[in-house]
């Protein structure tokens, strides 16, 4: 009962005011025609589409973390219960990201009879979007107690998975830092959506460890 | 048995102490009421109580196994279920340790909140959102109940009713902390032990209705006495041989006899006397 009510509570924090829903259909629309208007490839599109989508997820993600800090703290205080509350963010964020994924993937017009492509392009997809989610839940302190830290943190992660794999000096550090430019860069130099399915694997594996660490980090903070 | 003990408890918010080495105890099957004005810091106790604030020095004990429920003073929750929805998984929330479903629909009609049961929450209006936040603190059947100025908004007949709630969970063996800015006599009646929070400091006052100067009154029938008005009949004590008795607060003697004059009843003599 607990998990449906915390579910059933942030679900309503990501609709309730529409940001996610037109930075979705925004995404959709741009998917639809940037073949005609910018006369791209369709692995140039999905690298944008794959910028999109983790933008999309880190500000819809923290859309609702806001919204959250504004309206639950009584719902929180009576369910009472710290990880099934965590588990209902993750929970929530793989719901939206797997729908976004589909539907982004969909109407790109990448989407056809190969399998392999299509489940490669939307497990990427959400993935990325995981990674998104994941970031503004590592940093969701911005909305409660530690605001400056918390946008900072997110602002510096965000430019760590947008240029990781490009400066050079971060080579060393590459395994730790979040994997979306090197999804991008690998879709660029191989291109090949479906050779990005490791990386896909890799990447919601990092997403998921982001999870982990905040659960841990702010299960400590209400302790205190 | 204690259910939780505050210890001097301080919180300071932006350099400004909400209030200072705070310290009281809440037992089973009490009622305390914890009175003072406008940001004399009564929500931000009520808060740090609930665990929703941290305070910066001084602790909380809490009986192991208790379970708090609270009413905020102000809930921000946008909740489009219907009122019936609502509560029911409120309800649910605490599993087997809350009130039976039968109960709940019982509390449900007694707070007159029957019509609205397919309406959505948020589409109702503040008075009544207040009741359906009251029962959704109680639905749990907590042991400690938190309720911060529970009665605003609220006509005296829904303040009465809620008041008998309150009463059945104390009899239940729940402790109630009543948060407001002044509790009238109707509702000290209730309390068992009533605090102040003046100056960022919690003081116990000595009288509340249970413990305050009372008086008795006795007045004579006559044949041109009319009935007596619903008000005034739960103060009689005694009502035989023509003659009427009844202790009221000492604070409303004076209109109190003449009330009873205008209803044609002879004022006969008033005694003062300590609960």
């Amino acid at each position: 009962m607990k998990i449906k009510v915390l579910m059933r509570s942030y679900l309503k924090l990501f609709f309730q005011d529409f940001l996610y829903l037109t930075m979705l259909f925004a995404i959709i629309i741009f998917g639809f025609v940037a073949d005609q208007l910018l006369d791209i490839s369709s692995v140039k599109k999905f690298s944008l589409l794959m910028i999109e989508m983790f933008f999309l997820a880190l500000f819809s993600m923290m859309n609702a973390y806001h919204n959250d800090s504004q309206q639950n703290e009584y719902l929180k205080q009576k369910v009472n219960s710290y990880w099934w509350d965590a588990l209902a963010q993750f929970l929530v964020a793989l719901i939206v990201n797997i729908f976004s994924g589909i539907l982004i993937f969909i109407f790109s017009q990448i989407f056809n009879r190969n399998i392999l492509l299509d489940v490669s392009g939307i497990l990427t997809l959400i993935s990325v979007g995981m990674l998104g989610t994941g970031i503004a839940t590592l940093f969701k302190t911005q909305w409660y107690r530690h605001q400056s830290l918390g946008q900072i943190g997110t602002l510096v992660f965000v430019l760590l998975a947008l240029s990781g794999s490009t400066v050079g000096l971060l080579n060393v550090v590459e395994w730790i830092l979040p994997p979306l430019s090197k999804l991008i860069t690998t879709v660029q130099t191989e291109d090949s959506i479906t050779r990005l399915l490791p990386l896909a694997g890799q990447t919601f594996i990092y997403a998921d460890i982001l999870y982990i660490i905040s659960g841990f980090l702010y299960h400590e903070n209400k302790k205190n | 048995m204690k259910l939780l003990s505050v210890n001097d408890l301080s919180l300071q918010n932006g350099g400004y102490f909400a209030f200072k080495h705070v310290a009281f105890s809440l037992s089973q099957n009490e009622i305390i009421g914890i009175n003072g004005d406008n940001g004399s810091g009564k929500t931000q106790l009520l808060e740090a109580i609930a665990n929703n604030q941290t305070p910066d020095s001084g602790q909380i004990d809490y009986t192991p196994g208790t379970r708090i429920g609270y009413l905020p003073q102000y809930n921000p929750q946008i909740i489009d279920q219907t009122v019936t929805k609502y509560l029911e998984d409120t309800r649910r929330l605490s599993k087997n340790l809350a009130v039976r479903k039968e109960q709940l629909e019982g509390m449900i009609t007694f707070l007159g909140i029957s019509p609205y049961l397919n309406v959505p929450v948020q589409q109702l209006s503040l008075g009544l959102r207040r009741r359906i936040d009251f029962l959704a603190a109680v639905a749990g059947h907590p042991n400690v109940l938190l309720l911060d100025e529970p009665f605003a908004f609220q006509s005296n007949k829904t303040i009465m009713n809620m008041l008998n709630l309150i009463q059945d969970l104390k009899d239940n063996g729940s402790g109630v902390i009543l948060a407001g800015t002044r509790f009238n006599d109707t509702i000290n009646h209730y309390i068992d032990n009533d605090y102040l929070l003046k100056d960022n400091r919690l003081t116990k006052i000595q009288s509340t209705t249970n413990t305050e100067l009372k008086t008795l009154l006795v007045f004579g029938v006559n044949v041109k006495s009319v009935a007596i008005t619903k008000d005034i009949e739960e103060y009689i004590t005694v009502n035989r041989n023509g003659l009427i008795e009844m202790i009221i607060p000492l604070g409303i003697k004076d209109s109190m006899i003449q009330k009873m004059t205008r209803l044609n009843y002879q004022f006969e003599e008033a005694k003062d006397i300590e609960n």
